[in-house]
């Protein structure tokens, strides 16, 4: 469950942000203001904080202590899971370094995201940079971070931040309109480490240069896609001299994962006992409707005759179990209609305020054994909530009676 | 031998079948999606409907037909049939409660000796019937009370009929039959 917990406030931070900025444009464009929506967002966020469904779930997580998630088809990509931990210096050139590097740290959760897809791979990136991404999303590097390019993910290490390494920046903001990025801030400890200050930190990133630019985040800033003036950037610039920094505290860390990848990190081993009564699909077959079919004939032969002649008819159906079952046909005379209003009965007592519930898709839902009540379900793509606590998974199976 | 009239059988009705109709259409799609504990079997064309309060399995047919079963008396299943029309009123169709009938019910019943079904069936030829090779039990049609009773050698019968009180005529009318031909070690 651990790995669970890790990855589901992300998970859910990603869809929060999703949705965010999915709708924005909706809102600009029904003139409603910039500050309702962030009020949505909090709202939203601090309500799935309450509720206390997701651990962890807080924006900018404890610095200390980061587990490094990885998701499944990360490995593929790339060559081995070593530990690498650049050191507080600027970064070496990192074009030697072809093979993509994987940071592992010793616990908490950690920060992935992918970085703009202009940028050439493997990139460095020295604490205290404040990265955007091509969807708005702000980084704060307080530790010097790798970004590979296999599963673009940027693993981002926490460590000793104070010590982060020195930042250059290219210090005018002239060109920062054409620069993507604005100081990005990759914060995965929210608020003030002593490194991520307001601090004019500096960074060194061969080959990606970042100009400082006042972050605004409640405003929407201007950026032009990374992708873009990054390259530009690399052209023109060889190392050396980047723009201060200047990060502000006001940026909030947010985390974009590439949805699929998580839902694959996630998964909950073993049996994941269903709580909720969803009867889809069913193969099985029905129980003591023996001979059902002519029972139906009997019914229908009949039913063309006038009801109110008194009918009797036999039929004898197959044998099943425990010998013939003979099905009797009477007709009576037509009871008087107990019309509609009668059939008010008391509600068979809803038990489905259940506080646990599943929300997912079903691969096969089975019923084993026809004569006792046992249920065998396979499920997928879905979200738990399991006293209190939420859990998402990508299958799970499930056995219970009904 | 003379049956003796003091014992008290324990006849337990193991299963009542019944039907009724709601006198409208129904879209079998929209109770399989909208109902509560329903199994949707398009291939067929029905769903079922499993009602927790009596235990009662229903089987639906768009027609507006419905078979209830799984009642264990005649009051629980017309209870469970209504309960069924109700869950369908509220998913939304225009529900009447008509033409409710029992049409079978099944009960069981164990004798305390066992029986030389051999020389039953030849004691009450042509209304007993006895293929062992097809079934074990010996079939007893009971015309009169449109009652089917089964037995078999160890002594447990099973009976069918269209309410219950035909069935209990039945166990009391073959009690005495099925006495005289008692597998004793005399």
């Amino acid at each position: 469950m651990l790995s669970n917990a890790n990855s589901l406030p992300k998970l859910y931070l990603s869809v929060i942000e999703d949705v965010i900025e999915s709708i924005r444009e909706l809102f600009s464009d029904e003139g409603v203001e910039e500050r309702v929506l962030d009020n949505l967002r909090q709202l939203w966020e601090s309500k799935v904080v309450q509720s206390k469904a997701v651990e962890g779930f807080i924006k900018g997580n404890n610095p200390s202590n980061f587990v490094l998630q990885l998701p499944a088809n990360y490995s593929q990509s790339l060559h081995k899971p070593t530990v690498v931990i650049p050191a507080a210096q600027n970064m070496p050139s990192f074009s030697s370094k072809a093979t993509p590097h994987v940071f592992q740290s010793s616990c908490g959760s950690v920060a992935t995201f992918s970085l703009p897809a202009g940028i050439t791979y493997p990139v460095q990136i020295p604490a205290g940079v404040t990265l955007q991404t091509a969807s708005g999303h702000f980084y704060k590097v307080n530790v010097p971070v790798m970004v590979t390019r296999g599963a673009q993910h940027v693993l981002s290490h926490p460590a000793a931040v104070a010590r982060s390494s020195a930042l250059t920046q290219r210090p005018d903001p002239a060109p920062a309109a054409s620069v993507c990025e604005t100081p990005p801030t990759l914060q995965s400890a929210d608020g003030p480490s002593p490194a991520a200050s307001d601090s004019q930190t500096e960074f060194t990133l061969d080959g990606i240069e970042f100009s400082p630019q006042p972050v605004d985040p409640s405003a929407a800033s201007p950026f032009t896609p990374p992708a873009q003036a990054l390259r530009r950037e690399q052209d023109t610039a060889a190392d050396d001299a980047l723009p201060d920094l200047q990060t502000t505290p006001d940026i909030k860390l947010e985390t974009d994962f590439n949805f699929n990848q998580l839902l694959d990190i996630t998964q909950l081993d073993g049996v994941a006992d269903s709580s909720s009564d969803t009867e889809e699909d069913d193969d099985d077959d029905d129980l003591g409707l023996v001979g059902e079919n002519e029972f139906l004939g009997m019914i229908n032969a009949a039913e063309e005759e006038e009801l109110e002649e008194e009918e009797v008819m036999t039929a004898l159906t197959a044998s099943h179990g425990s010998g013939l079952s003979v099905v009797v046909l009477f007709f009576v005379r037509n009871d008087p209609l107990n019309s509609g209003d009668d059939v008010s009965e008391q509600d068979i007592p809803e038990i489905f305020d259940t506080e646990n519930v599943i929300v997912c898709q079903y691969d096969k839902v089975k019923e084993i054994h026809r004569s006792k009540n046992r249920w065998k379900f396979y499920l997928k793509d879905g979200v738990m909530c399991y006293g209190g606590k939420d859990y998402v998974f990508s299958k799970a199976v499930g056995e219970a009676e009904w | 031998m003379e049956p003796s009239n003091d014992v008290a059988l324990d006849i337990i009705i193991t299963n009542v079948v019944s039907v009724f109709r709601t006198r409208c259409h129904l879209n079998l799609r929209t109770i399989g999606l909208e109902g509560t504990n329903v199994i949707y079997k398009p291939e067929v064309g029905k769903v079922l409907m499993k009602l927790r309060k009596p235990r009662i399995t229903a089987s639906i047919w768009s027609s507006g037909k419905i078979i209830c079963t799984g009642a264990t008396s005649e009051e629980e299943a017309k209870l469970g049939a209504r309960r069924l029309a109700r869950c369908l009123q509220k998913i939304g169709f225009k529900v009447r409660f008509s033409d409710f009938k029992v049409v079978n019910v099944l009960a069981v019943c164990s004798l305390p000796f066992q029986i030389r079904l051999i020389e039953f069936t030849k004691n009450n030829r042509p209304i007993a019937s006895y293929e062992p090779e097809i079934h074990p039990a010996a079939s007893y049609r009971i015309k009169n009370l449109r009652s089917t009773v089964q037995v078999f050698s160890t002594g447990n019968i099973t009976v069918t009929g269209p309410n219950v009180q035909s069935v209990a005529s039945a166990v009391e009318q073959i009690y005495p039959l099925l006495f005289e031909c008692q597998k004793t070690l005399s």
